[in-house]
């Protein structure tokens, strides 16, 4: 049985040295009191505007950043900071794509770090390999890495976060610069690794909210170095606190106003219309309302706060 | 083994860049030349430095140019391997991985000791094919020991001035002092004994002056073990202080940079 990630009251500040060297660095909090869990055998998305600290926090998973207080839960072990130790069990795909040797093929790059990670002769071949092939690199694999594409680019690096067979996956933006081919790819290659035996835990950061909708088991919502949200999908929809959506479409529109009186118009004015209920129960009243205004109705359906609704409505509009 | 990825990673980035290979071949080759005419100049007009050592100064100078090319490695490299791995964010990648950075410090520049020890032989193979150079090979077994303790004097030096780039970013004040001092005060290219003495006082604190001074003994002066040992005596003087200042200093300064987060800034 394989633990999780457990993050508690993380807390990290950076220093912001002065323009002019007779004044003094300023403080800005990256991270203030960050507490969640990213349970093993699932996705867990991070969503979070510009600056939210989604960058910091994954580096410190990585250990690459160490944070200022707080705790982090590994295997079931606490660190104040990551040990070197876990590396080999951490794969950390950064938002860098800058981060391999320009003149090294594709190949070659993975070859080299998959050396570091203890990997020797003919499994290290064919571990590179295979993970050039599962991030369909196979072709472009003894190009230059200077002549990558920057979803080429992407790709490797998850490549290399993937090398190791980590039992914790941390990426940072994954997706941001692949086609929807390849996004759709590399979400299958996530669930795979979720699935058993692996059951990797994945937490990932991501300003694409179809790609959260999609992939996540789990979400946390970061907003100015804070936990504005976290859990289940689901139970973030449930946070907004909205009246019951419901989506009306019609082969012939009914008469107007056929609503009045039991929803409001949210969109819509022909045969597609969204109304806000105050009950579910006034479902069955709304469509009897619309068949006696000669509306010849073909669907009803509840409609879910998108996740751009609840991620709006928890961070006040800003943009994930 | 991952030792060996560092040196298979930077032999295959430097083979793809042939020109600069074949430049620094011609620079070394027209350096050697003007200090093989500059000793046919002044052959015969003996300095008193050069006596022991026969005379001549070509071989003298070849010696103290072999030995020099450690110094630039040590003094340059490691700093810049730091700094270009936090420009290019390799550093990053490479801190991810299960190996220690000292590791990672020591892999980084193993390609440049590598060379700079093929530079230090083609120097000295060059002289002896075509220029008139004739060591005396007896102690050559001598001779890779003290290159040994160069090479680890020079790497500790190169971790101190690492230590600053990645504190500081730019600016290494390792590489200003020691590079000036060892070209300066180390007996590379003139005697240690024509400085005044407080000068020869502070070049007794360097290592290329011990090591130049012990290879040209071995070659030179035709010494044994028993004659070289109060200088390697003083290269491992060097490397017992240099090793806990350097390694400390190193670790706190990544420490303070995992701290900061500027890991790849720069």
């Amino acid at each position: 049985m394989r633990d999780g990630i457990e993050i508690a009251h993380i807390v990290k500040q950076y220093r912001v040295p002065a323009v002019v060297p007779w004044r003094r660095p300023a403080a800005t909090r990256a991270l203030a009191d960050v507490s969640f869990a990213c349970p093993a055998g699932a996705v867990t998305c991070l969503l979070g505007p510009n600056g939210a600290g989604k960058t910091t926090l994954l580096k410190i998973l990585a250990g690459l950043i160490a944070p200022d207080a707080g705790t982090v839960a590994l295997r079931g072990e606490t660190f104040a900071d990551v040990p070197p130790r876990l590396r080999a069990a951490i794969g950390f795909a950064t938002s860098n794509e800058r981060s391999f040797y320009a003149r090294l093929t594709g190949r070659r790059n993975l070859d080299f770090f998959a050396a570091l990670h203890g990997m020797r002769g003919a499994a290290r071949r064919d571990r590179v390999a295979a993970a050039l092939a599962e991030l369909e690199l196979g072709d472009a694999a003894d190009t230059p890495f200077r002549l990558y594409s920057a979803g080429m680019k992407q790709k490797l690096i998850l490549a290399r976060a993937l090398l190791g067979a980590p039992e914790f996956l941390i990426l940072d933006e994954p997706t941001v610069h692949l086609d929807a081919l390849a996004r759709a790819r590399v979400r299958q290659l996530l669930r795979a690794r979720c699935a058993a035996p692996e059951r990797a835990t994945v937490l990932l950061a991501t300003h694409d909210l179809g790609e959260a909708e999609e992939l996540a088991d789990r979400l946390v919502v970061l907003h100015e170095g804070r936990v504005l949200a976290a859990g289940p999908p689901e139970a973030l929809r449930a946070l907004l606190h909205r009246a019951p959506r419901v989506e009306f479409r019609f082969a012939h529109a009914p008469r107007p106003g056929w609503e009045e009186g039991l929803g409001q118009r949210i969109e819509g004015d022909g045969l597609t219309v969204l109304l806000e209920v105050p009950d579910a129960a006034e479902i069955p009243l709304l469509v009897e309302a619309a068949v006696a205004a000669g509306g010849k109705l073909i669907g009803v359906r509840p409609v879910e706060p998108a996740l751009l609704d609840v991620f709006a409505g928890l961070t006040g509009g800003r943009s994930p | 083994m991952k030792l060996l990825a560092f040196v298979t990673r930077d032999f295959l980035i430097a083979a793809s860049y042939r020109f600069a290979i074949a430049l620094r071949a011609g620079a070394l080759l027209v350096s050697l030349l003007m200090f093989y005419f500059l000793g046919l100049t002044f052959s015969g007009a003996i300095a008193p430095g050069l006596e022991r050592y026969g005379g001549e100064y070509f071989p003298y100078v070849l010696i103290g140019i072999a030995v020099s090319s450690f110094v630039s490695v040590g003094l340059h490299a490691l700093s810049r391997d730091v700094r270009a791995a936090q420009v290019e964010g390799t550093l990053e990648a490479l801190l991810c991985t299960p190996t220690s950075i000292y590791t990672v410090l020591l892999g980084n520049s193993l390609w440049a000791f590598t060379t700079a020890l093929g530079t230090c032989c083609a120097l000295l193979g060059a002289g002896c094919a075509f220029l008139d150079f004739r060591p005396d090979l007896a102690a050559w077994s001598w001779a890779l020991a003290v290159l040994g303790l160069t090479f680890a004097a020079f790497l500790l030096v190169g971790i101190l001035g690492a230590a600053f780039t990645m504190r500081f970013k730019q600016g290494n004040p390792v590489a200003m002092f020691f590079g000036t001092a060892s070209y300066f005060l180390g007996g590379v290219i003139f005697p240690v004994e024509v400085l005044p003495p407080p000068f020869q006082a502070c070049a007794a604190l360097l290592p290329i002056t011990h090591a130049v001074k012990a290879l040209r003994e071995l070659f030179l002066a035709g010494a044994g073990a028993g004659e070289i040992a109060p200088l390697l005596g003083n290269l491992l003087l060097f490397i017992a202080v240099m090793a806990p200042a350097s390694l400390l200093l190193f670790a706190a300064a990544v420490q303070r940079a995992r701290r900061e987060g500027s890991l790849v800034q720069y």
